[in-house]
């Protein structure tokens, strides 16, 4: 299916779509010899480390893993279902839901509390307006979660999360 | 041998790429090279389950994604004030050849988060194929299609105020 180009009516539609940029002379003509160069100087002789060296950095990242994964764990088991809670309190009976079957992520999804209830229905709206096959009712975490990473920057989601 | 045809089959499509990310020329340059040094330490990893090109660009925009992050932090900037880091740069960018107009629509541009905009870049001046960006950026078509939708009503918007 052809992909439409809806800027007939729109101020994009008055701009050439010619690149504005420009690059210094005989930039792409030098650029491999320059990479080359690079790639050399990277290449260095290996040489034979000592076991220890080897090993260290292994036991730290090790250590790393552990120290993250209770730092997530912790607050994460104790806070979740309060979060979860307090939203439902607030947001009472309008709440998107899924039909996606088993879709347990979805109320993990949910508790950035980024959305008040009419942005809910505008997500489910916007989807739809842009003609693609999803319907309301197969809406997956999957699908909010990309939502949210494409419309959204970081500081947003984080201002969010708290709220 | 083979590397070096796959630098100068690629070496432009990539740079405009990671320009439209990154705004300056010397930034571009020194993140096209991180790409391809990294695509020559992993060229024995890249599985043919999807297409050189799309390997490439997704390696591409990762690093110019990272490229940013990393300026911002160094800077000090919030999370969200990297619309006005990437506005000075524009502004102070030697090789802008635009007009006033293509100025101020590369300005609504920035006011982007860094993924729309890339979605935007990519749609807008590259012309791809929801698929193809949907391959490279490891997202859903409809996502894109929302996202797309989104940003040009924010350049309209930002256009109509300038």
């Amino acid at each position: 299916m052809k992909e439409k180009n809806k800027h007939t009516d729109s101020p994009l539609s008055h701009f050439n779509k010619e690149n504005p940029f420009g690059t210094p002379k005989a930039y792409f003509d030098t650029f491999s010899e320059r990479l080359n160069s690079r790639i050399q100087a990277e290449e260095k002789p290996a040489q034979r480390l000592p076991w220890i060296s080897i090993f260290k950095p292994v036991i730290g990242l090790a250590a790393s893993f552990a120290l993250v994964f209770f730092l997530l764990y912790v607050p994460l088991d104790n806070f979740l279902p309060k979060i979860w809670n307090n939203y439902l309190a607030k947001h009472p009976g309008n709440t998107v839901q899924t039909q996606a079957p088993g879709d347990t992520y979805f109320e993990t999804l949910m508790n950035y509390q980024l959305f008040t209830s009419s942005d809910d229905l505008q997500i489910i709206s916007t989807l739809n307006d842009v003609e693609n096959t999803m319907a309301a009712d197969t809406l997956t975490s999957q699908q909010i979660e990309d939502y949210i990473v494409m419309n959204y920057s970081d500081w947003e989601i984080l201002r969010n999360y708290n709220q | 041998m083979a590397f070096h045809i796959l630098v100068k089959s690629y070496q432009e499509r990539l740079y405009w790429h990671i320009r439209k990310i990154v705004i300056n020329h010397d930034d571009t340059d020194d993140v096209l090279q991180n790409v391809f040094l990294k695509v020559w330490k992993n060229i024995e990893n890249f599985r043919a389950d999807s297409s050189l090109f799309t390997w490439l660009y997704r390696i591409a925009t990762n690093e110019a994604l990272s490229f940013i992050n990393d300026r911002k932090r160094k800077s000090h900037h919030l999370l969200d004030e990297g619309s006005e880091f990437l506005l000075s740069t524009l502004e102070a960018d030697d090789y802008f050849e635009g007009d006033q107009a293509q100025m101020i629509l590369q300005k609504a541009i920035l006011t982007l988060p860094d993924k729309q905009r890339l979605v935007f870049n990519m749609k807008y001046f590259d012309e791809m194929k929801y698929h193809e960006m949907a391959e490279i950026l490891e997202t859903s078509v409809g996502a894109l299609k929302a996202s797309y939708h989104h940003a040009v009503k924010k350049i309209e918007a930002y256009l109509d105020d300038n």
